[in-house]
């Protein structure tokens, strides 16, 4: 083949350029650290490196959050395992004052309701407790969970004769919060003894006896207790009348909607039954259901329908009610029920209880936790549930606890504090209890934070060994290039200076 | 026999030798002449008379080019492959800048970071740093999409007019062609045009590099050139076409072309040169069924429509009291929803059809049939909830009706054509959930605006106040039934469900295309990580085969070079042997002198 000038200079310029090219790139990688600068170079890594990142970002933000999420789950154990010592505190406070060697001296009772009232605060304290602007336990709000100036009233309870333990009573008793009013001392324990002579109940309100009053005529009973400064703060009690001074005119029971069975008159109680058994917690009628079958249990809803033997608007009450279907008395009436109507009014020596304590205004679910793509771990446990003891909690309401056992103290009433014994253990073992679904929910999250910080690592690894450049290799690689270089300029200088020119002259 | 034929011999020889000279002296100085063929002397031997055996000396027989048309064809047909990949790779180079994410400062990133903003957002809802931070999220990759737009639209206009320039460069090309061509034929009658034809040749190259050629060879020495699909382009020195910019619009937007005032189907008739290389680049590369914006538009269409799909089922930090839609109703509320033609749509109608561009919502036919859920009520403790079936074969007015018909809330047009939910006095709303997606279409809650990678943004109501952004989720109790709905102002569920946009998997389709699929189902990282990828390795195959093309065109050059290349090796020995032999031929006049006297002498 012939060889022209034209095309040694080609070859060697279309050489040096190609040098120049790998120069260039070694000099990129250099420059970025990255073996691939751009997608053309390895369209496969770049692939590879754009899912990695994808990944890698969705890690470290998991990663950012979950570590967040920890502490804030920290910070909400640390605050339920002091909510739990005071529980423990006041439990032992009740035990020892609830024993009538011990604690039987009313003014030093007096003096130690200071350390309940310091409880209450604590809780207080513990329960709102903020974290990065937000509350703890504000179950997804960001209103204060509770505050002295939102109150609730608690069910009311009985101790029958003022003695034993607390017993819950049925729907027809309830106190209410007049309007506005906001007791200047909070919380408040309401103590009312009922007495059937004089039908009158003495109220005692945080150890201060607040006189009595006359129970209504009116069934349901209502009356309003004046215990602010101002006229009309207070408390309207409002309450059933005994079944004794009540006579049912209508009566069904229904299970599943459908009426199942009518109690004529003389099914009421007093009728049928002696009157003795009104004493107990439980009103009883009868009826016959001929397709119950003795023993077995159902679900009723009675219905009853009231009024004074007096006369006067028909008071409409409804109850669930687990009926036991059993054989009784009469053989005609074979396959009977009883309904535990609980519809019982005040007896004679009864006490009656109430608390007012803030309300929770917090939301019923706190702010999930995402752990990884598709899913979530819940986060705090709400003031709901530890106060209230709604949702995972016993259906103990610590505040309404701690507002009574000071009620006891103030009152001076070591029966009173030793029936409020095992409500104060049942609110222990609430806030255990939330102590312990907060322990695991860290600890699940403290792991998947772990788990999280390995993904990191091993991504962060493969994305190295996917795109970087491995320096060792790009300057050897800079060397053989630079040395590649030398010798073609060296080459070329030789070839297209060796001339026939050169001879001529 | 006499001593003037010996001079005459010499004389012929003294002259045949400057010719030769002559030629060599052409050779040389045009060493570096591109497309120069080296020219030789053909020595041709006077025969003798015939009154004598001896020959009468040297003639000059003729000056040939030293050519091989077989090696020129195959660079003429190499150059057009090696001027479309050579387009390509320079436009591609600059598209692939576009979509370069090693430098972690790409649309991967900004999706990243808009996403994992979410998650800090779901850690703690009501910081407004956290929402103004996830708003900023969302105007960086909006905006971060808005310029990829105009980058690939602006790289689009410059390959345009490149395409116009192009074509007047074909078209001076041939017009002076013709003129060469027929200067060649009448040249040729009465010797060889040697160095014109050499000029024709690298005419017909610098042609050909432009625009797939086939050149036919003719007797009287002109040419016919074709384009290779038949197309006349230059005919018998005679007539030349010309190429010119039509007023018809080709599917990506731009003016077509049009040969000798005929519409030039550029796809099918074009299929080398830089020529098609420009085209591909506009209409297939970044235009197109596939092209960049294409997929582009159709990430963006996902990212939009499912993130606000989400976003319009949330409430910020307090609930409604009114909300306005963030896209244009359309200039038809009384047609039938999914018989809307959504913007920008271009679609053909009429006899004959005219092509216009649509007017309703974007994302007016992505709207199922489904039930939209509202909660009402004073405060967030006192929620009632509210539903309405939302039908997509009824009419925008009609469903807007559903939603009026709502006590406590109204739904009503305002006058920048926006659908606007307002509250009665005392009320507040918030969308508990929409399975339809007509919340997400109308634009009411929703974080992204636009249509496309063109206009793609962010709600401004969002931009001037970040805590309207929407990061919870009002509560039911019961969410395949519903009966009862709370709100609580930190719950974090709408942030968790925007965050979990990133990890659907989504269907990429342009509504422009049929409904076409692009790509394969993913999420929107794959999506655009396959993107990203295909994209390099049309980058990395073009650059291969331009390689290996330049390659083969260095070959072939070189295989010219070697045959019709000027060496100067070769011209200086050259230079020696007509040298020595016009020296020789002056010795010869010498020698006849010295005869001559010696004859004289004689005398």
């Amino acid at each position: 083949m012939r060889v022209t000038q034209n095309m040694l200079f080609r070859s060697g310029v279309y050489a040096m350029q190609e040098r120049s090219q790998d120069m260039m790139v070694v000099q990129e990688q250099s420059v970025s650290g990255n073996r691939v600068n751009r997608p053309s170079e390895d369209p496969t890594a770049t692939y590879r490196h754009l899912m990695f990142s994808a990944d890698l970002s969705g890690v470290q933000s998991l990663k950012k959050t979950t570590v967040m999420a920890t502490e804030r789950i920290k910070a909400a154990e640390s605050n339920i395992d002091a909510m739990y010592d005071t529980m423990l505190s006041a439990q032992e406070l009740a035990l020892q004052y609830g024993n009538s060697f011990v604690g039987g001296d009313p003014e030093i009772m007096k003096a130690a309701s200071t350390n309940v009232f310091s409880y209450y605060q604590d809780f207080l304290k513990n329960v709102n407790q903020e974290m990065d602007g937000i509350p703890l336990f504000g179950g997804g709000r960001t209103i204060s969970p509770f505050d002295e100036t939102k109150l609730t009233v608690t069910d009311i309870q009985r101790r029958s004769k003022n003695v034993g333990d607390f017993q819950d009573v049925s729907s027809g008793f309830q106190a209410t919060l007049s309007s506005g009013y906001l007791p200047k001392e909070l919380p408040l324990s309401v103590k009312m003894i009922y007495a059937s002579v004089d039908n009158t109940f003495t109220v005692n309100v945080n150890g201060v006896d607040k006189g009595s009053f006359s129970a209504s005529a009116t069934d349901p009973g209502s009356w309003f207790l004046q215990v602010g400064e101002k006229s009309g703060e207070g408390f309207t009690f409002q309450y059933p009348m005994s079944g004794l001074q009540t006579a049912m005119k209508n009566s069904t029971a229904s299970a599943d909607g459908t009426d199942i069975a009518t109690f004529s008159s003389e099914a009421v109680n007093g009728s049928k039954f002696a009157s003795t058994a009104a004493q107990t917690n439980i009103d009883a009628v009868q009826a016959v259901l001929a397709q119950a079958v003795p023993g077995s249990d159902l679900n009723l809803l009675a219905t009853n329908m009231m009024a004074a033997d007096t006369g006067g608007t028909l008071t409409r009450e409804e109850a669930d009610v687990l009926a036991k279907a059993t054989v009784t008395y009469a053989t005609s009436r074979e396959d009977a029920v009883f309904i535990a109507a609980n519809t019982i009014g005040p007896q004679n020596g009864d006490a009656f209880y109430f608390e007012v304590v803030p309300k929770y205004q917090g939301g019923t679910q706190d702010r999930s936790i995402k752990v990884m793509n598709g899913r979530t771990l819940s986060g705090n446990v709400t003031g709901g549930e530890l106060i209230e003891g709604t949702q995972n909690g016993r259906g103990v309401n610590i505040f309404s606890i701690l507002a009574g056992l000071r009620g006891a103290m103030l009152r001076g009433d070591t029966t009173e504090v030793q029936a409020r014994i095992n409500e104060i253990q049942n609110g222990a073992q609430q806030i255990s209890d939330l102590q312990g679904v907060t322990g695991v929910r860290y600890t699940q999250v403290d792991s998947v934070s772990n788990t999280l910080e390995t993904d990191e690592a091993n991504l962060t690894e493969s994305m190295a060994s996917n795109s970087e450049a491995d320096l060792y290799e790009v300057l050897s690689h800079m060397q053989q290039i630079s040395q590649s270089l030398d010798v073609l300029a060296s080459t070329q200088r030789e070839i297209l200076n060796n001339s026939i020119l050169n001879y001529l002259n | 026999m006499s001593i003037s034929d010996l001079l005459n011999v010499s004389k012929m020889g003294l002259l045949s030798s400057q010719s030769a000279l002559m030629t060599v002296s052409h050779n040389i100085a045009n060493v570096n002449t591109a497309g120069y063929s080296r020219q030789t002397v053909e020595f041709q031997a006077r025969s003798a008379n015939k009154h004598s055996s001896i020959g009468n000396g040297v003639d000059i027989a003729n000056v040939a080019r030293s050519v091989d048309a077989l090696v020129d064809k195959r660079i003429i047909a190499g150059s057009a492959e090696e001027g479309r990949l050579e387009a390509r790779d320079r436009y591609l180079t600059i598209i692939e800048n576009v979509f370069n994410e090693m430098d972690k400062d790409g649309l991967a990133s900004r999706l990243d970071s808009f996403f994992s903003s979410m998650d800090g957002l779901a850690d703690n809802p009501t910081n407004p740093v956290s929402r103004a931070d996830t708003v900023a999220g969302a105007e960086s990759l909006a905006n971060h999409i808005q310029k990829m737009h105009q980058t690939l639209s602006e790289t689009a206009l410059p390959v345009d007019q490149e395409i116009s320039g192009m074509i007047d460069d074909i078209n001076t090309l041939l017009s002076n062609l013709k003129s060469l061509d027929a200067t060649i034929v009448s040249r040729e009658v009465t010797g060889p045009a040697l160095d014109l034809k050499d000029q024709r040749h690298d005419l017909v190259s610098q042609l050909g590099s432009l625009i797939d050629i086939s050149v036919l060879q003719m007797d009287n020495g002109g040419i016919q050139v074709f384009t290779s699909h038949g197309q006349k382009l230059l005919m018998d020195s005679q007539f030349s076409a010309t190429l010119a910019r039509s007023g018809q619009t080709t599917e990506s937007g731009f003016a077509g072309i049009e040969i000798n005032g005929t519409e030039f189907d550029t796809t099918d008739f074009v299929k080398g040169g830089k020529l098609k290389g420009l085209l591909e680049v506009r209409d297939e590369v970044i235009y197109g069924k596939e092209g960049v914006l294409t997929q582009l538009d159709a990430l963006v269409d996902e990212i939009r429509f499912q993130t606000n799909v989400v976003s319009s089922q949330t409430v910020s930090e307090t609930m409604y009291k009114s909300q306005t839609g963030v896209f244009d109703l359309g200039n038809d509320l009384n047609t039938a929803m999914n018989a809307l033609i959504p913007y920008p749509e271009l679609v053909k109608v009429g006899t004959p059809p005219v092509q216009v561009k649509g007017t309703a919502p974007a994302d007016v036919l992505r709207v199922t049939a489904g039930t939209l859920t509202f909660a009402v009520g004073k405060d967030a403790d006192h929620l009632k909830l509210e539903s309405v079936e939302i039908d997509p074969s009824r009419t925008l007015q009609e469903n807007m009706e559903e939603i009026d018909a709502i006590s406590g809330l109204n739904a009503t047009v305002d006058a920048n054509n926006r659908l606007v939910l307002t509250a009665d006095s005392g009320t507040q709303y918030g969308v508990v959930s929409d399975s339809s997606g007509f919340m997400a279409a109308m634009g009411i809650g929703a974080i992204f605006t636009g249509s496309g990678s063109s206009d793609m943004g962010v709600n401004e109501a969002l931009i001037a106040d970040p805590d309207q952004f929407g990061v919870a989720k009002l509560t039911v109790d019961d969410p395949t039934n519903p009966t009862k709905v709370t709100f609580n102002n930190a719950d974090n569920r709408g942030a968790l469900a925007l965050g979990r946009v990133r990890e659907r998997e989504s269907k990429f389709t342009l509504d422009s295309y049929k409904g076409t699929q692009l790509g394969s189902e993913g999420t929107f990282s794959f999506y655009y990580a396959t993107m990203v990828g295909l994209f390099g390795a049309t980058v990395s195959r073009n650059s291969e085969a331009l390689t290996t093309q330049q390659s083969a065109q260095s070959f072939l050059t070189d295989l010219r070079d070697s045959i019709s290349g000027v060496s100067l090796e070769e011209e200086l020995t050259e230079l020696i042997r007509f040298q020595q032999s016009f020296q020789a031929s002056s010795k010869m006049v010498s020698s006849a002198d010295d005869l001559f006297q010696t004859i004289i002498g004689m005398v």
